[in-house]
């Protein structure tokens, strides 16, 4: 266990709320439906979709239990926007939106990392998404790895798409020096792994 | 495209407090600069200016920026030894970012 998931460890909360984060297109929004689908909750927080910036407004799904032998835990989980320093409108374009939607589309996409930024006060601890597929490098944003550590909040790196052939974890795990945990949100591997320690940085 | 550099000393940046900082970062990129930060900005500071860059993102010339914090240069001087950090922030529509700097 981390430095940072020790200090974690001491407050033992039993009501926890947790950010997922990442680069746009990580699969943020497809791990938030899977957790709120493990939940029993019915509804998907989100939408999903091959555009970036598709989730353009932080969105919480409450009372997500999870639980072990030790107890139980009542997650918040927050899904937000990806967080970039650049939003350029012809991207949307390549995707097939006409200029007006794809404008329209940055305009608020640059009001969701706003938002996505001031969550990060709110968050008890973080899921990092990383698609495994792409390289990781490109998507880690040290912005918010380094706001996270000055905050003190926990951190878990999710290698997301890891069902995907190309994908490669272990370049994830060396490129952001950390433990790493496998996961498909598509076909929901790796998610007992991933319960475990939110568990863990919990203090459960 | 011609490549205008403007490096910016720590004592140029040592009065300013982040809403200045974040001012003058934006209004250098908006002329096309890129900027090499002695001392680079905190993470409360990079967080600072997403958010402001995010407000003056036009849709049109200005599209945001690009940040890079190489690893630290160790300094050897006669008198002291110290880690040199910086913080690279160019315009978005800049590509070549990181093979300017190898």
């Amino acid at each position: 266990m981390s430095i940072l998931s020790r200090l974690f460890a001491r407050s033992r909360k039993t009501q926890v709320t947790i950010g997922i984060l990442g680069a746009p297109n990580a699969g943020k929004t497809t791990l938030a439906n899977r957790i709120s689908n493990e939940c029993g909750n019915g509804e998907p927080l989100g939408v999903v979709s091959p555009v970036p910036h598709e989730t353009r407004d932080c969105k919480a799904l409450e009372h997500c239990v999870i639980s072990d032998h030790n107890g139980s835990l009542d997650l918040t989980i927050v899904d937000t926007p990806g967080i970039t320093t650049s939003i350029d409108y012809r991207e949307f374009q390549q995707h097939g939106l006409s200029r007006q939607d794809s404008i329209q589309r940055a305009k608020e996409a640059t009001r969701g990392v706003i938002k996505a930024i001031q969550s990060l006060d709110k968050m008890d601890a973080a899921i990092v998404v990383v698609d495994a597929a792409r390289a990781p490098f490109d998507q880690i944003n040290w912005t918010v790895i380094g706001n996270l550590e000055a905050r003190k909040i926990p951190i878990i790196v999710a290698a997301n798409k890891s069902d995907l052939a190309e994908a490669d974890p272990e370049l994830v795990k060396e490129t952001f020096q950390s433990d790493i945990i496998p996961i498909s949100a598509k076909d929901g591997s790796g998610m007992n792994e991933l319960y475990g320690s939110i568990l863990s940085v919990s203090g459960m | 495209m011609d490549l205008r550099i403007n490096f910016v000393t720590e004592h140029t940046t040592r009065k300013m407090n982040s809403t200045q900082k974040c001012d003058y970062i934006i209004s250098k990129l908006k002329t096309d600069c890129v900027l090499v930060f002695e001392g680079g900005l905190n993470p409360e500071e990079e967080a600072a200016l997403i958010q402001e860059t995010m407000t003056q993102i036009d849709h049109q010339k200005f599209l945001g920026y690009k940040i890079l914090n190489p690893t630290p240069l160790r300094m050897s001087g006669l008198f002291n030894r110290r880690n040199l950090k910086m913080t690279v922030i160019a315009p978005h529509n800049y590509e070549h970012l990181s093979i300017a700097l190898v």
